[in-house]
C-alpha cells in the first residue's frame, strides 16, 4: 500500500515513520505543507496519507479537499491538535477515513492505522 | 474585550492541556507553578514557540523550555539520541501547536491559532497582549514557562 506522510513537524514526519514500520507500507514521501503533498500525491497516487492540518501554504484541509478530487478512494487519516468537533466533522466530510488528535502516542496511532488500512 | 473571568478560564484550559500534554506523550503529568502577572522581565529560554491567536480570542500563546526538555522530549518520540537543532525547534513549535488547538473543543471553533514561530534565545522588545500571565511548568526536574497575553 503506497503511503504519504503530511506534517510541517519533521519530528513527527519522524515518528510517523518509525510507527508505521509495524505495517506492510511502502512510504512514496514526505511533505511539510499542502502543496508539497498535492504534488507529491499526484504523482506517487498513494493508498494511504496521514495528513495534518495546521501547515503552512495550504492548510491540511484544503489539501484533502484537492486530493479527493484526485483519488477519492484513498484513505486520508487526518491528524491534528484540532480536536473541537466541527473540525472533526469538516475532515471527516471532506472525504477522510479517520481522525486522531494529537498529541499522538504509539498505541493510538497504530490503532487508527490499523482500523483505516484493514476498513 | 474578554473579562477577568474569562482570562482565568482561558488560562486553566490551556495549563490543563500543557499538563496533559507531557502526561500523554511522556507518561508523566507536569506540575503546574504559581502562575503571576508578566510585567518586564525576561522569561524566553533557550527554545520558545510563539501562536498567535484570533476569532474569539485575540493574543498569543508562548511556550518557551530549556535545552534539556526539548531534547528529553525529542528522545521520547523520535526514539533518537542524537537528536538535531532542527528537531529542538520543531519539538517546541509542536507543543504549543498541539496545547493551543487542544483548547478548541473548550474555547470553541472560532478560537483560531497561527503555525507556530519558533524562537531561539531571547527576543527583544516582545510584547504580549495585557494582562499576560506567566505559568511555570515542571516536569522531570525542568522547568519550562507557559505565557498567555489574551484580549
Amino acid at each position: 500500500m503506497k503511503t504519504l506522510i503530511v506534517d510541517d513537524s519533521r519530528i513527527i514526519r519522524s515518528a510517523i515513520e518509525r510507527h508505521l514500520k509495524h505495517f506492510q507500507l511502502e512510504i512514496v514521501g514526505t511533505a511539510t505543507n499542502g502543496v508539497e503533498a498535492l504534488e507529491l500525491f499526484k504523482e506517487h497516487l498513494p493508498d494511504f496519507v496521514t495528513l495534518d492540518i495546521t501547515m503552512p501554504e495550504m492548510d491540511g484541509l484544503a489539501c484533502l479537499r484537492e486530493m479527493m478530487q484526485v483519488k477519492p478512494e484513498a484513505r486520508v487519516l487526518v491528524m491534528s491538535a484540532l480536536t473541537d468537533k466541527p473540525t472533526i466533522l469538516k475532515a471527516l466530510k471532506e472525504g477522510a477515513k479517520g481522525f486522531l488528535g494529537k498529541p499522538i502516542t504509539p498505541d493510538s496511532f497504530k490503532e487508527a492505522v490499523q482500523k483505516i488500512i484493514t476498513d | 474585550m474578554a473579562s477577568m473571568q474569562t482570562h482565568h478560564e482561558d488560562l486553566k484550559v490551556i495549563v490543563d492541556n500543557t499538563i496533559n500534554y507531557f502526561e500523554e506523550v511522556c507518561g508523566t503529568p507536569a506540575e503546574c507553578g504559581i502562575p503571576y502577572l508578566m510585567n518586564q522581565e525576561k522569561v524566553l529560554m533557550d527554545y520558545s514557540a510563539i501562536i498567535g491567536i484570533s476569532g474569539i480570542r485575540r493574543g498569543a500563546l508562548l511556550f518557551t523550555a530549556p535545552r534539556p526538555l526539548i531534547r528529553e522530549l525529542v528522545e521520547i518520540i523520535t526514539a533518537s539520541d542524537s537528536p538535531e537543532e532542527q528537531d529542538l525547534q520543531d519539538m517546541v513549535g509542536e507543543v504549543a501547536n498541539t496545547i493551543a488547538g487542544n483548547a478548541r473543543p473548550v474555547l470553541g471553533s472560532e478560537f483560531m491559532i497561527s503555525v507556530p514561530v519558533i524562537i531561539r534565545g531571547e527576543l527583544l522588545g516582545m510584547q504580549l497582549a495585557q494582562p499576560a500571565s506567566i505559568v511555570p511548568i515542571n516536569w522531570n526536574a525542568h522547568q519550562a514557562f507557559l505565557i498567555i497575553g489574551l484580549e
